[in-house]
């Protein structure tokens, strides 16, 4: 029985009505007392990080039990599934953009967040899990006086590499999709504190000052139809450097380990699974936040049974493959594995830590299983249990793959036992709390569901108010002008004066700004060919190629050891970091192209003069004519405007704007 | 300026030893006539103002003093504010440069030839003396820590007077009258106390002291005594017994100690392995056949051994000693008859060319039967040499000392050395004994649990600062001469004797050594270079003791009733030996060669045992015997008799603040003068607590599989090679290296020859002495942080009751495709041109990825700053040429570089010729006894290590992982039928 998908966004919801469901959560904090428990609980958290941290850097990273055999335990482990959380959501909340999922909108916003935070949270341990953190930066290929370079082939700079290529990415994506919302967001606040300021109320100064903050986070977005063009090809081009750079880092940590001769680690395999289950976990943490934030905020007309059915089939799917990786695993090493494999996969179910083998498997394979049944899939609760239990168990499959090779490998004199060790769990635990006061500022303070993205869903100017074009006697009739502007209840209307007035295109700049991507707009403005793509493809493929001639001239010509015994031109050991600046390099040439075609970031514009200007980031649609001189064309833009037929591109407001 | 000759006198009244050694301040020493005298001259005004402290004279004066305080706040804190170069260079004496000495270190009273290297007059490490007849180059773990014990921040620092500081005036001007009381009494009352005296200088002034005092009694503590009563009862007169394995065709070990620590261990062990290639050469095995109670080094190495109660191993020997008087094979169906047979037959086929030996905890009766045996298998002469004994006779036992105290007899006591009130066996509860006697007088390097006891302590000069001989097993006198001026104000036991027989003043221990070498008549200049040749090579040439002839007489003692109950058997530890070092941190977290147990002893128990009673590892056991206990941490060592429980000695220390103290049970509770390393009837209880000690190696069973034949291999002499075939490198994606093709300097490598290796742990401590390696604590080993750079694996294979023991010493490897350079993102461990695989602390960031990488798991991890914190007077052991490793770094063997630069350095002054082979030496392989270790240039196909790796046993660890190592292994050999 082929059933009607869910709808994605309950009916009666229109773009008015979405804006304020989501930015009421920032202004007006609905669930505060929730909301401060929590995040006293995150602070507590954060506090024992600080403390492990302070304590860490002044004793050492001996206060973990780390030891001669077991070198890398709880720190790497931490960062494994850090970095593999974050590369899950954020390949979940890319893949979904690049295939247009009209629905997305709601899993987006959070899958972006988690991916970003997570980052920052993995981002920590390769710098705080040295045994000299204060020199993190030799890592890093930067000029110095001594003349040395890194090590381009091991893992590790891989590694560092790719987490700095990936904090760029999941920021630039993150920022990219908010950057609408914001806008709107700031609009909204300048409402509240215009609101306030009439009504002289003692908070407004701090109203002002949130509007100024979100003011300067929009960094002057207006609504444009060339903004949004630029900022969906944008957000399209860098999720696709996110989703490529998932595939570059995953690989990057799984051949960390895969790099060495070691029993266990020594697998082709292994960046497939590593892969698999770092999007499992991504999704179950996605999953798990968006069921707390749709059941704290009360969004379920907003996040529906639809994306709850498609994640946990998405999760279903990914255990399945997490299954075929153990099971190919184990049937492999035991089938075509050397002795010292064969034992390692012997002590991984049997030896002293065959609890995090256990744990790993059922976690990860079992959970998801719950999702064959229609009705597991619709429960908020069971998706938010599968998601954390997929997550530990992708925790206990870090654990387990590195301490149990580890603690014995190929001499039976260097085993030494490991235990876990308080530290080493608060040093995780303090992360977890960086994670989540991050998490809870962010949905304090930032929109936690993209408004842009839900907007797409709801027909466009349902409730136009058929008003009579009223001419505003402007005040100031001698002031130099600045234009003519003119608001509409829908876009087709804008298009309709835009299209009014293209005759007069060389002697005015004309401009339309509205709530959401403005195809037709664009179309009627002529701007519809423009593309940034050359920009991304020039930026990646100069930032690969330039970090791939580096490594070979530093490497090969400039810095020549004998290392490993491998050749000076040890070229696929290049191939990984170069995608990954690649990808780095690509992101910002996005940036740079967003920020330089859009003429931003632009605090003051005089558009912003425009009466009812805030409603641009609402539901309202507006025309701006710029004047080349000051001419007669004020008038006859007027005139043309109001001639145009109620319905067909009639203003419902005309406004000369000052300069 | 008519103040400086008071200065003179007040400098040389600092200098004299009298006043404080460490002054904070003048008015320390200001109570002397000579300051104030100083004081006036040099200052009058001062003078005036102290006379008359008038009010505005008062507040000037502090005014001043204020001023000067904070001046004098500027200076450093040893008093010295600069470091001055010599105007005048001492004679070779080369600022940076090392300089050897050639001396002993002294064993239980023994010595071993040593020489002391020394750079801008620290004495920094310690190397076998190869030209040394006895020792032959090797040295054991107490030689190479002894340089710690120079700088032991522990060491007796003062004259103490009833636990309170004094002055070697005060002890001189208190012992003038007491003196004068033993003339008058020719001695009566005063007893003498030393451990066992080979010095010929210390047994001179000791006949002098006898010859003052007559009616003195002299006391010596001697671990040796079974031994020679042994002799005494087979011969009628004691004498050492010394194998010559060369000439050897089979050996058997009756608890016999050859290869374990003790005196003769380096000698001992040398000659053993030589012995062993020599019949390897001539494609047969030297077999070595042990039975013993308790697994020791050479049960571990023996190629059939035999766990039995040691109550058991007369009666074996009389089986075998009746076979060999023309009676019937040994008979029996169990192990020990069946070993017996086994070891019989081969004796008998090789009379003549047999050894039967037993060793330092073996009964008299053993040794009786022992020298019986070896009289009627006719090897005695043939490859067995009897020596007059090393060891100074004519002094009485511990036990007598007891008695006479116990009757009142003695009314002065002097113990020179020793530290019976801790070692002397708990059946004589010496330390109560000891508060019969009026005046204790103890002379120690520790001020230890005797000192405690004593009216006078007075410090002993270490070795390493004192002039000296000493007699090694075999006779040969080496010298003891200093490398550095005494740091404490310690005076040598020689000057001492000399004291006490004269007393008036001391004598000049240089001057001491001269005059009892000074032959009759000899001319003067003669001796002189007579005695600086000695002094060069560090020994007397053709010293050691000339073979005696001996018969056997009497016939063997009848054979007592069997004991019944447990056996407990006692045992020198394996690292600390009787206990006296304890205070040295690099013996104590050296792990013991079979338990790999640090910074403590356990009591060794049996698997049967273990399963009888149960217990596990690190339960707490009371052993009861004789009404005396000790407790400690039962641990479970395969090899072990079943129905004995071995007991180590040397800890239980019980010194306040010491290193040693609370470490450990004392062993030496339980034990009985009369049978000193043996007790029957003890009976075992668990207390039902537990302590798990801290160890370094948690699993040594060799899996039984393929992977287990490859990392221990073992060679059947004229069997099949055991090693890797030539070109047995896996293939490999990568083309060689290209550094080789281009460089044509050494490739340095090195080869380990598991048959000579003994595990006797000389390797590790020289390593720890050479590379600043620091000590960890019990913690962090317990952690799993041991920091060695070369640790010896231990492994056992087949039945955990009698299993066969391999030792393994990894070191580095210094792989050609080093995984672990892979890893590091800093190139902080990469490959030199000349094959090292390099460590750069300065450039380490500490990813531990290269240790996650490493197959051999070699490289080791400061987690915390293990080298911060140390007193400063150990720090001046450090050697300069290695860096001291910071927090956060990873460090690993280098096959000493610091050599190898030094070696280039040499050979650049004569235009880059050619490193000679030999001339870098591995500070293990230079401590190794048996030369087990062999390094050189691996490009060099005439060089040593080339030629051993050319040897049909040469296999690499892990050799699959195509890591292509450049330490490599010739496997150890068995006899036919054991092969792996």
């Amino acid at each position: 029985m082929i059933r009607e998908p869910a709808p994605a966004i309950r009916p009666g919801e229109n773009m008015r009505s979405v804006g304020e469901a989501v930015t009421a959560i920032t202004l007006a904090h609905p669930a505060g007392r929730a909301w401060w428990i929590a995040f006293a609980g995150a602070a507590a958290l954060l506090g024992l990080f600080a403390l492990t941290l302070c304590y860490l850097v002044y004793e050492g990273v001996g206060i973990w039990d780390n030891n001669n055999a077991v070198v890398w335990a709880l720190d790497i482990a931490s960062y494994d599934w850090w970095i593999g959380v974050a590369c899950g959501s954020l390949l979940v909340s890319g893949i979904l953009l690049l295939l247009g999922v009209e629905w997305r909108g709601p899993v987006s916003r959070v899958a972006e967040t988690v991916g970003l935070l997570a980052t920052a949270a993995a981002g920590l341990y390769p710098i705080i899990h040295l045994g000299r953190p204060w020199y993190f930066y030799w890592n890093l290929p930067y000029p110095n006086t001594f003349g040395l370079w890194p090590q381009f082939r091991s893992p590790l700079l891989w590694d560092a590499i790719d987490i700095v290529s990936f904090l760029v990415v999941a920021l630039s994506l993150w920022y990219i999709g908010l950057l609408p919302d914001i806008a709107c967001l700031r609009d909204r606040a300048y409402a509240e504190a215009a609101r306030q300021i009439e009504a002289v109320a003692p908070t407004r100064k701090s109203a002002l000052m949130r509007a100024r903050t979100y003011g300067i986070l929009a960094s002057g977005w207006r609504g444009s139809a060339a903004h949004w063009q630029i900022r969906g090809q944008a957000y399209r081009i860098v999720a696709l450097l996110g989703v490529l750079l998932v595939v570059s880092v995953q690989t990057g940590a799984s051949v960390m380990l895969a790099g060495s001769v070691m029993p266990g680690w020594h697998g082709t395999l292994m960046p497939v699974s590593f892969l698999v289950h770092a999007v499992l976990s991504g999704v179950g943490v996605t999953a798990a936040l968006m069921m707390l934030v749709r059941g704290v905020y009360g969004l379920s007309s907003l996040v529906t049974d639809r994306h709850l059915d498609v994640l946990a089939r998405l999760m279903l799917c990914l255990g399945c493959a997490s299954a075929y990786c153990y099971g190919a695993e184990i049937f492999d090493t035991f089938l075509a594995g050397d002795a010292a494999g064969r034992a390692v996969l012997v002590r991984r179910m049997e030896g002293g830590h065959a609890l995090a083998f256990w744990a790993a498997v059922i976690g990860l394979t079992l959970p998801p299983q719950a999702f064959w049944s229609a009705r597991a899939r619709r429960s908020p609760l069971i998706l938010a249990v599968v998601g954390l239990l997929v997550a530990a168990g992708a925790y206990a499959d870090h654990v387990m793959i590195l301490v149990v090779t580890l603690t014995q490998d190929f001499l039976p004199s260097s085993r030494l036992p490991y235990a876990v060790d308080h530290w080493g769990v608060a040093t995780f635990a303090g992360s977890i709390g960086l994670f989540l006061a991050l998490i809870l500022l962010f949905v304090r303070y930032l929109p936690s569901v993209s408004i842009t993205e839900i907007r797409r869903l709801v027909p466009t100017g349902a409730q136009a108010e058929a008003a009579a074009p009223a001419r505003r006697p402007d005040a100031e009739r001698d002031a130099p002008l600045w234009g003519v502007a003119a608001s509409f209840p829908s876009e087709a209307e804008l298009a309709a004066a835009l299209q009014a007035l293209s005759s007069l295109r060389d002697r005015i700049r004309l401009d339309g700004y509205g709530p959401v991507p403005m195809p037709r707009t664009l179309r009627a403005l002529g701007l519809e060919g423009r593309s940034i793509l050359p920009y991304a493809l020039g930026g990646a493929l100069a930032g690969g190629a330039a970090f791939y001639g580096m490594c070979i001239y530093a490497t090969a010509y400039d810095y020549v050891f004998l290392i490993g015994g491998r050749p000076r031109f040890s070229w696929p050991s290049f191939v990984v970091p170069s995608v990954s600046f690649a990808m780095l390099t690509g992101c910002l040439a996005v940036h740079a192209a967003l920020l330089w075609l859009n003429r931003l970031p632009r605090l003051n514009h005089p558009a912003f003069n425009i009466p009812g200007f805030l409603n641009a980031s609402q539901d309202r649609f507006f025309l701006a004519a710029e004047l080349r001189d000051d001419g007669p064309e004020a008038a006859r833009i007027e005139r043309r405007l109001a001639a145009l037929p109620q319905g067909g591109g009639r203003p419902l407001a005309i406004a000369r704007i000052p300069r | 300026m008519t103040g400086v000759p008071d200065l003179t006198a007040l400098r040389a009244r600092l200098d004299g030893g009298d006043g404080p050694r460490f002054w904070r301040s003048l008015d320390a020493v200001a109570d002397s006539e000579e300051f104030r005298t100083y004081l006036a001259a040099e200052f009058p005004a001062a003078t005036r103002l102290a006379a008359q402290p008038g009010r505005r004279g008062f507040l000037k004066l502090m005014a001043a003093s204020f001023a000067l305080g904070g001046l004098a706040a500027c200076g450093g804190p040893d008093g010295r504010d600069y470091e001055v170069p010599y105007v005048k260079e001492p004679e070779r004496i080369l600022p940076g440069a090392a300089l050897s000495y050639a001396s002993s270190a002294q064993f239980d009273g023994f010595g071993n030839g040593i020489l002391v290297t020394t750079r801008n007059g620290r004495p920094l490490k310690i190397e076998g003396n190869p030209d040394h007849p006895w020792s032959r180059g090797g040295t054991d773990v107490l030689a190479q820590a002894s340089i710690l014990g120079l700088y032991d921040p522990f060491r007796s620092q003062a004259v103490q007077h009833l636990g309170r500081p004094a002055s070697w005036a005060s002890f001189e001007a208190a012992m003038l009258g007491e003196t004068e009381r033993w003339r008058a009494a020719r001695g009566k009352g005063v007893a003498l106390l030393t451990g066992p005296v080979t010095s010929p200088t210390l047994a001179a002034e000791l006949d002098k002291l006898r010859a003052a005092y007559p009616e003195m009694r002299w006391y010596a503590g001697s671990t040796r005594d079974g031994i020679l009563e042994g002799a005494r009862r087979a011969f009628g007169r004691p004498v050492e017994t010394l194998p010559d394995f060369a000439k050897a065709k089979t050996i058997v070990a009756l608890d016999g100690d050859f290869l374990d620590l003790g005196p003769g261990q380096v000698g001992l062990s040398r000659r053993w392995a030589d012995a062993r290639r020599a019949a390897l050469a001539q494609g047969r095995l030297l077999p070595l056949f042990s039975a013993a109670p308790t697994p020791g080094l050479t049960s571990s190495k023996a190629d059939d051994a035999l766990p039995v109660a040691a109550g058991r191993l007369e009666e074996i020997a009389r089986a075998m000693l009746a076979a060999a008087s023309g009676g019937a094979a040994p008979e029996g169906t169990d192990p020990a008859a069946r070993w017996a047979r086994r070891a019989w037959d081969s004796l008998s086929a090789a009379r003549g060319e047999g050894i039967v030996t037993a060793g330092l905890t073996a009964s008299p009766d053993l040794h009786d039967l022992v020298h019986r045996l070896n009289g009627a298998l006719g090897n005695e002469g043939a490859t067995l040499r009897h020596v007059s004994p090393a060891v100074q006779d004519g002094a009485g036992s511990l036990a007598d000392l007891a008695k006479a105290m116990d009757g009142g007899e003695v009314q002065a006591l002097i113990v020179l050395g020793t530290n019976p009130v801790y070692d002397a066996p708990g059946a004589l509860d010496f330390a109560a004994r000891l508060e019969r006697v009026p005046l204790k007088i103890h002379v120690g390097l520790y001020f230890d649990e005797t000192g405690a006891h004593a009216d006078w302590h007075l410090p002993l000069a270490h070795p390493l600062e004192s002039w000296g001989d000493v007699r090694s097993l075999d006779g040969t006198v080496g010298l003891i001469q200093p490398t550095v001026s005494p740091f404490y104000n310690g005076h040598t036991p020689q000057e001492i004797v000399a004291f006490l027989a004269r007393a008036d003043g001391a004598a000049d221990p240089l001057a001491l050594l001269k005059a009892r070498w000074r032959g009759q008549g000899e001319d003067e200049a003669a001796f002189e270079a007579r005695f600086a040749e000695a002094l060069r090579t560090g020994f007397l040439p053709d010293s050691a003791a000339p073979a005696e002839a001996v018969t056997l007489t009497g016939a063997a003692a009848t054979p007592a009733a069997p004991a019944g109950g447990l056996e407990v058997v006692f045992r020198p530890d394996g690292t600390l030996y009787d206990g006296t070092h304890a205070d040295l941190a690099w013996l104590q977290e050296l792990p013991k060669p079979l338990t790999k147990v640090v910074w403590e002893n356990v009591v060794a128990v049996s698997p049967a045992l273990a399963a009888r009673e149960k217990l596990a590892d690190g339960d707490l056991v009371r052993i009861e015997a004789g009404g005396r206990s000790v407790t400690g941490p039962a641990w479970i060592l395969p090899g072990q008799a079943a129905d004995t429980v071995t007991l180590s000695l040397g800890y239980g220390r019980n010194v306040p603040d010491h290193l040693s103290q609370g470490l450990g049970y004392d062993a030496g509770a339980l034990r009985s003068p009369e049978t000193p390393w043996r007790l029957s009837g003890a009976r075992l209880v668990r207390t039902g607590e537990r302590r798990m000690p801290a160890t370094t190696q948690h699993l040594g069973a060799l899996p039984d599989d393929e992977e287990g034949r490859q990392i221990i291999r073992t060679q059947v002499p004229g069997g099949a090679p055991a090693g890797d075939p030539k070109g047995a490198n896996p293939p490999s994606f990568y083309p060689p290296p290209e550094s080789q093709d281009r460089w044509t300097a050494a490739q340095w490598g090195m080869a380990i020859d598991l048959d000579a290796c003994t595990g006797c742990n000389a390797c590790v401590t020289a390593c720890q002495a050479e590379n600043n390696i620091p000590v960890v604590g019990r913690e962090e080993v317990a952690r799993g942080r041991w920091l060695g750079w070369i640790r010896i694996d231990r492994y056992y294979e087949g039945d955990p009751e009698a299993p066969a023991t391999h030792f393994q010493p990894v070191n580095c490897m210094h792989c050609e495709s080093a995984p672990c350079e892979l890893g590091c993102p800093v190139e902080a461990t990469l490959h030199d041109s000349e094959g090292l695989n390099l460590q750069v602390y300065n450039r380490c960031v500490g990813t531990r990825t290269c240790q996650s990488y490493c197959p051999y798991k070699v490289r080791r991890f400061n987690y915390l700053d293990y080298s911060g914190g140390m007193p400063p007077v150990t720090q001046q052991q450090r050697n300069p040429e290695v860096t001291v490793r910071a927090r956060g770094v990873m460090e690993k063997c280098t096959y000493c570089i610091q050599r190898i630069a030094a070696a280039r350095i040499d050979s650049a002054k004569d235009a880059h010729a050619p490193i000679p082979d030999g001339t870098v030496e591995t500070a293990c392989q230079g401590a190794c006894p048996t030369r087990a270790i062999t390094f050189g240039n691996v490009a060099d196909p005439e060089s040593q290590v080339s030629v051993a790796k050319r040897d049909p046993r040469n296999y690499s660890l892990l050799g699959h992982l195509n890591t292509k190592p450049r330490t490599t292994y010739l496997a150890g050999l068995v006899p036919a039928g054991r092969e792996g």
